[in-house]
């Protein structure tokens, strides 16, 4: 059916949606900022962003797997309000007004981020032409979404991230209704706009990538539309196109890219001082931070020195102690009884070992070490550990040294035993004493092994395998310490080592040996402390991002993808047992649902619709569909795009990740409403009105029917009503008996707390 | 001779069948010991032969065609096939791989007339129709006696079936295209028969159906009548012909194997008591109390009830229960009196009754069957099950109550009988039903099922829930009297298949057990940067060499680039409108060819990249048939730019060939086995990741 040349949305009067933008914005203030004051104590993740406050204003560096925006702003926000920075924001529950946290300014700058988007959602459908009716549907959708309210007055993240989302759509909306006029100031103005909330999306998180895809692909379809030949009412030149493909390339590529890059300057730039995030980064970077113990205490190490060796990723020292391992383990598995090799978290005597060049003698050296004498106390003969070379750990509780051999170890078959061999014995299996240093990359380059600024790797010239720890804990007879083996995978994460403290007769003091030897160092290698942006930048990022892949470690409360639409479980943010309160997130059940029944709906009529065309039977007016296309389809395909990726993260996933797809549901609601109510099924008598002639076209001014609005309000106000019914679970207010609790479970899989699940 | 002429396809596919032929029969004994997996298809085969019920987690269908092979040979089922033996005097293994290779053969003809029915030049058939002949890793695959030249042959033939079938388009409901759509069907079944990654060809034909129905859809001269008419003839050839082809291969299976083996205990117990030689024969036929039992699952593929000294690592951190697939001791359980009531002493008989409140122990560690309100491991929703105690020490959440479901003899039974009632147990103080369900626990748990206690009400009739007794030891009884047992097929098929889906789940190997040498990533194949030593690399073996002719694999990827490059140009010149002269249904012609022929590589690669299991080089075997393909279209389509210069593109495909034919000459020597030091073949290793001539270990 070819229908109307052009459909035209409904009109409504410019001060009408002054008045519902400014109702929705007050309605969106009030919810968001009713008892900010409460609780008084940390809530969820406020224990981490909190406390990332705290690091950016002591200026201590820290590591987080997201981008630094968001963070960036709670710290601006509590710079504003005269935070210190003082609170460390240990544990959820802790007490806001013992520690003097003015935690209400915080929130509430947070607050605001979270109670401008009803209004940014409201705008988005206002400029999607949308009819009023819809838009304050959808507003109302947004404003009295539980969801959305509870994560909104806590210190969290995902309040900008929403809010650049949206924004982002809201700029690109406006950029498409201005696609007639190309190169004008308010065209490159919203281009650019869209770029810059691109940027400061993907700031926040990293999940921003979702609204590039959703951007992306809009951009594509764009460019694809301006290439037609049969474009109307004219095709456009090849020249035109690529001024057209140049303009997106800039405002869209590089100046997202440059604001996100842009971003870690001035993270870098504030965080110049060491702090608990150093042990994530090289030991290169490391000495870029003021204070950091590498520069203070590293030093260069000789040959008969006593040495503890820590283990990167767990902490652990490499211990020993005067007890063997049991002669067959509870699978059956024998054990060479040999003495233990541990891991041991504390510092203690049995931690230190000698570390001991190889006997020239007996076996062929890279090289020949010649101990020279030492430049500060002559009278001594030193030589140092070099890279590459082969040595020997004695023990020296326990005088034997370390060895590893074809025997399993206790926890893990697949990796070799590690124990000690006494000094006299067996000098047959002296070459399986024997392990060579290897310095992975990002370390000084001298040759020279040195304490704390380097990570290593101990292998066994033998067996090729190196020496590595993982959190699993021995049973009882190991006194429940460390597993520590020979791992067959050299590259393996885990087979990274730190040389932390050394004796030697020659280093009396750690720091000033370190400072003498920095001075010296300074002069073969003057650049050693320089580390350009670039090079900062990306080895930052290939840590965030291999971080949190490595985010699976099980929460309770992490939830799988198929059940957020359905709203099958909640997370439980914080609660007060003596007077049973909680704050538990929860989206607001009738909006999901109608969410999901839209959803469907859409999906079945677009694949009739489509079938039934192909067939020749035409339903719908082109235009129609054409609209049905472009405007609604473009809302489902970012819902799609915002839920469908997550199915293949592996990280632990939450509720709260759903929270942006959800504003997209509510949007396709209002979207099907309208295309049901304006445009299917309009009344005769308004659709004999809609159609007017004019300059030989056919235009459709779809008109709102009126009943439509006493749909709307009908469904706004049960939204409402049941916003209101679940808001003690918001705003972690009492409940009048244990029995109003009760009723809110209506899912038995919604684990609320003092409703006795377990 | 105008015979010749008419059929003159067919005496070049005769032509290319000999030569095929000639090069995987080509010293096809040379080594007469157990290369690369033979040891464990010939031990299938073996099975079969000696009629013993056996598990696997491929279908039946190429290892049924190995038995046949075997039996071809005059063999006898009783020799072990251990990696690396030689055979003995009496086995004759060279039939045997002859058979398996004159799979591998006929897929030469097959590309040939398959390029044939796709419409492309005489000399870019002649081409594809040459290096699948001069495709090493092919030939090598074929030599031996394995699953994967069977496999191949039959996906070569679904996708020659499939281009036959799309020309009968012209004649729809003729007899031709009836034929050739039913041939289709039945061999998509065949190829999912053989190995589950058959599924792949299953989708190209799949994909293939919808564009076509889609396309008829958009027919306005086509009544509606006729469009069903489609639809209905697709249903029976491409959805029910295929899965009879899968379901009797089965019931071949089942038919073959009459007799108890090792894989019995994936099998319901009503399925193994009708297996010869089975000592369930031999159960005394009431339970009683102090009765020895094993507990089998109900539900599809379910296991025993067990139980091993090792603890869980959460939880409560008892001893761990879970079902296992295996028999062994740790499945034995007493049937004991609950702790406040007096045991039946040894020499009374008391029997099981519905109802009776019992103590299950574990015979080998005296522990009882235990739960309690502490999350189970995986399922948290629902209450672990554990072991605790031992005889003396114990309370109240060891007791379970025997609550019987059905019998299949008696319609109200009260006693419990062995392997006919079936009962759920559950736990007397939190009232769940004791489960077990097709979730594999981590390696702390050895990847057996999860057993867990149900919580849920509604679940009393889930078969999860439902146990009965599979073996029963009591002294003081005598053996049931022989009845026959009779259990359905499509019961035992379903059965089967749920525990080939569960172990193919358990499958995902610990990287660190695995060969580094052996195992690959699916992005290094089209690249051709790996191979594999298929058997000991010591001076004295025949050493074979399992890697494709790089060439061609390089010359297909190339192709699949140059075919989006091209692909993408002409669609954008299309939306300009600057198109070039092509003939009338050049366009069509092309999507046609170029789809279904990247279709075909495309979804025998691209799977892998989401499966979790280890790959190995051969996966990708498949998978090259199809880019052979993509290079024809693509030498195909570029004459299109030498209509002037006829000879170029000549002397271009004559080059192709005379490059393939040079590269599989000189790596012959990998293909048909050689001895001596590896460091002869030095000069072929032409990247280092090939590790042919390596000394290492």
């Amino acid at each position: 059916m070819r229908g109307p040349n052009v459909l035209l949305s409904p009109k409504t009067k410019e001060s009408s949606w002054n008045i519902a933008l400014a109702a929705v914005v007050v309605l969106s203030f009030i919810t968001r900022f009713y008892k900010i004051y409460e609780p008084d104590q940390v809530v969820f993740d406020e224990v981490h962003f909190g406390k990332f406050a705290s690091y950016y204003l002591r200026r201590t560096f820290y590591f987080d797997v997201h981008p630094p925006l968001g963070r960036l702003l709670i710290a601006l926000i509590s710079y504003v309000v005269g935070y210190d920075g003082h609170f460390d924001f240990e544990n959820i529950g802790d007490s806001y007004i013992d520690n003097k946290v003015p935690y209400i300014k915080l929130r509430s700058g947070v607050a605001i981020f979270g109670a401008l988007i009803p209004p940014v959602v409201f705008l988005i459908m206002k400029n999607m032409k949308f009819s009023l009716p819809t838009a304050i549907f959808v507003a109302v959708m947004t404003i009295f979404d539980n969801g959305l309210v509870t994560q909104s007055r806590l210190i969290l993240l995902d309040n900008m991230l929403i809010l650049f989302c949206f924004c982002t759509i809201l700029f690109w909306v406006k950029f498409w209704n201005q696609r007639q006029n190309p190169f004008t100031p308010k065209w490159w103005i919203n281009l650019t706009l869209t770029g810059v909330f691109l940027g400061c999306t993907l700031g926040v998180k990293m999940v921003g990538l979702l609204i590039v895809a959703v951007i992306g692909i809009a951009t594509l379809v764009d460019l694809w539309g301006l290439l037609d030949i049969n474009r109307k009412p004219y095709p456009i030149t090849m020249s035109r196109f690529w001024k057209h493909f140049c303009a997106r390339a800039i405002c869209l590529i590089i100046v997202p890219v440059s604001l996100y890059l842009s971003f870690f300057v001035v993270h870098f730039h504030i965080l110049k001082y060491s702090g608990p995030g150093d042990g994530f980064m090289s030991p290169r970077f490391q000495r870029t931070l003021q204070g950091s113990e590498i520069v203070k205490l590293s030093v260069a190490i000789p040959y008969y020195a006593n040495i503890t060796i820590k283990h990167k990723d767990t902490d652990v020292y490499l211990h020993s102690h005067p007890h063997r391992y049991p002669l067959r383990y509870k699978d059956q598995r024998v054990s060479s009884q040999g003495q233990q090799v541990t891991g041991y978290p504390y510092k203690d005597e049995n931690n230190i070992w000698c570390i001991e060049p190889i006997d020239l003698k007996l076996n062929g050296a890279s090289r020949a070490i010649i101990p020279k004498p030492h430049r500060k106390y002559p009278d001594k003969m030193v030589s140092y550990v070099q890279v590459g070379d082969l040595v020997r750990l004695r023990h020296i509780k326990t005088d034997s040294y370390l060895i590893t051999h074809d025997v399993a170890s206790p926890l893990m078959s697949t990796n070799m035993e590690m124990t000690t061999q006494d000094k006299s014995k067996d000098p047959n299996r002296y070459n399986e004493t024997l392990w060579r240093v290897e310095l992975l990359a990002g370390g000084d380059t001298t040759g020279v092994v040195r304490s704390r600024g380097q990570h290593l790797r101990f292998v066994n010239y033998v067996h090729n395998v190196a020496i590595y720890s993982h959190i699993s804990k021995l049973p009882e007879w190991a006194f429940k310490q460390q597993e520590v083996n020979g791992e067959k995978k050299i590259s393996d994460r885990l087979n990274v080592w730190i040389i932390e403290d050394v004796q030697h007769e020659t280093i009396k003091d750690e720091a000033e040996t370190a400072a003498e030897e920095a001075e010296e160092l300074k002069k073969i290698l003057p650049e050693v402390k320089k580390m350009n942006f670039f090079s900062k930048y990306f080895e930052l990022q290939s840590v965030m991002l291999s971080q949190n892949n490595a985010l699976t470690k099980p929460h309770p409360y992490q939830s799988r993808p198929e059940s957020w639409p359905f709203l099958t479980r909640g997370i439980s943010f914080w609660e007060n047992k003596d007077t049973e309160q909680q704050i538990y997130l929860l989206g607001n059940p009738f909006s999901y649902f109608i969410s999901i029944v839209a959803f469907m709906t859409y999906s079945a009529v677009w694949i009739v619709d489509r079938l039934m065309e192909h067939r020749g039977i035409h339903q719908l007016y082109s235009k129609v569909r054409l609209w049905w296309d472009r405007t609604a389809g473009f809302l489902f395909i970012s819902y799609l795009l915002h839920y469908l990726p997550f199915f293949i993260m592996g990280r632990s996933l939450f509720l709260h990740h759903y929270l942006p797809a959800s504003i997209f549901g509510f949007m396709c609601v209002g979207a099907l409403a309208e295309f049901l109510c304006l445009y299917t099924f309009p009344s005769e008598e308004d659709a004999k009105k809609a159609i007017t002639i004019k300059d030989k076209k056919v235009i459709y001014q779809a008109i709102i029917p009126k009943y439509y609005w006493i749909l709307i309000t009908v469904f706004s106000l049960i939204v409402l009503c049941v916003f209101i019914y679940f808001a003690p679970l918001i705003y972690g207010l009492k409940f009048s008996s244990h029995e109003q609790l009760l009723s809110r479970k209506w899912l038995s899989t919604w684990d609320l707390q003092f409703t006795g699940n377990n | 001779k105008s015979f010749l002429k008419e059929k003159s396809d067919l005496v070049i596919a005769c032509v290319f069948l000999l030569l095929s032929l000639f090069t995987r029969y080509f010293q096809i004994a040379k080594s007469n010991i157990v290369v690369w997996d033979e040891a464990h298809f010939g031990g299938f085969a073996s099975q079969y032969l000696k009629h013993e019920f056996y598990f696997d987690v491929h279908p039946p269908l190429g290892k049924m065609l190995i038995a046949l092979a075997g039996y071809l040979a005059g063999y006898d089922g009783q020799w072990d096939w251990k990696s690396g033996t030689t055979f003995p005097e009496t086995l004759n293994f060279k039939r045997m791989r002859i058979f398996c290779a004159t799979f591998g053969a006929l897929i030469v003809p097959l590309a040939y007339l398959t390029a044939c029915e796709l419409k492309f030049q005489k000399k870019v058939c002649l081409l594809i129709g040459l290096m699948v002949l001069c495709e090493n890793g092919l030939i090598v695959i074929s030599k031996f006696v394995l699953l994967d030249p069977i496999l191949i042959f039959f996906t070569s033939l679904s996708f020659f079936c499939l281009t036959k079938f799309h020309n009968q388009r012209e004649k729809p409901f003729s007899m031709s295209w009836f034929v050739w759509l039913f041939l289709t069907g039945v061999s998509i079944g065949c190829v999912s028969s053989i190995k589950w990654v058959g599924l792949f060809a299953v989708a190209l034909v799949g994909l293939y159906t919808i564009w076509e129905l889609w396309d008829y859809l958009g027919d306005m001269n086509m009544s509606n009548k006729t469009y069903i008419g489609h639809w209905l003839a697709r249903i029976l050839c491409l959805i029910i012909v295929p899965i009879s082809v899968y379901a009797l291969n089965f019931s071949i299976h089942f038919k073959i194997l009459f007799k108890s083996g090792k894989g019995d205990a994936q099998m319901s117990s009503l399925f193994q008591a009708g297996l010869e030689g089975i000592d369930l024969a031999e159960n005394p036929l009431n339970i009683a109390y102090n009765s020895k039992v094993t507990i089998k699952n109900s539900g599809y593929g379910g296991g025993l009830l067990h139980s091993h000294v090792q603890r869980y690592p959460a939880g409560s951190e008892q001893q761990q229960v879970t079902c296992y697939h295996h028999k062994d001791s740790n499945n034995d359980w007493f049937i004991k009196k609950p702790w406040n009531k007096d045991q039946v002493p040894d020499d009374k008989i008391e029997y099981l009754k519905d109802g009776d409140i019992i103590r299950l122990v574990h015979v080998q560690t005296t522990r009882n069957l235990h739960s309690h309100n502490v999350k189970a491991p995986i399922t948290s929703q629902m209450n672990e099950v554990s072991c605790y105690g031992n005889l003396t020490l114990g309370d109240s959440n060891d007791h379970w109550k025997v609550e019987i479901v059905d019998d299949i003899k008696e319609k109200k039974p009260e006693n419990v009988r062995a392997l006919l009632t079936r009962f759920r147990l559950r736990h007397v103080n939190t009232g769940c039903l004791l489960r077990s369900h097709n979730v594999n626990l981590p390696q702390w748990g050895f990847k057996q099922s999860e057993v867990a206690c149900d919580k849920n009400k509604k679940s009393d009739y889930q078969d999860n829930n439902i146990w009965n007794i599979e073996r029963h030891w009591n002294e003081l009884m005598e053996p049931a009297p022989p009845s026959t047992y009779k259990s359905k097929f499509l019961d035992d098929f379903i059965d089967l298949n749920v525990a080939m889906w569960t172990s193919n789940n358990a499958l995902v190997p610990d990287p660190d057990k695995e060969p580094e040498q052996l195992v690959s990533q699916a992005w290094q194949w089209p690249l051709a940067l790996v191979g594999i030593r298929m058997c000991s690399w010591s001076d004295k073996t025949v050493k074979y060499y399992m890697i494709g002719n790089p060439f061609v694999w390089w010359f297909a990827f190339s192709s699949i680039l140059c075919l989006g490059i091209f692909s993408l140009i002409y669609i954008l010149r299309r939306h300009r409108k600057i198109t070039y002269v092509w003939a009338k249904n050049e366009w069509s012609d092309y999507c046609y060819r170029g789809l279904i022929t990247f279709g075909g590589w495309a979804l025998h690669y691209l799977p892998f990249y989401i499966m979790g299991r280890v790959l190995y080089l051969h996966h990708y075997f498949p998978t090259i048939y199809f880019g052979i393909f993509v290079i024809g279209f693509m030498v195909d389509h570029i004459s299109f730019y030498f209509k002037k210069f006829p000879m170029i593109h000549n002397i271009i495909v004559c080059l192709i060939g005379t490059i393939v034919i040079l590269s599989f000459l000189f790596f012959s020597k990998l293909t048909y086995g050689f001895t001596g030091p590896s460091s002869a073949v030095k000069n072929r290793e032409w990247i280092s990741s090939w590790h042919m001539a390596t000394l290492e270990d």
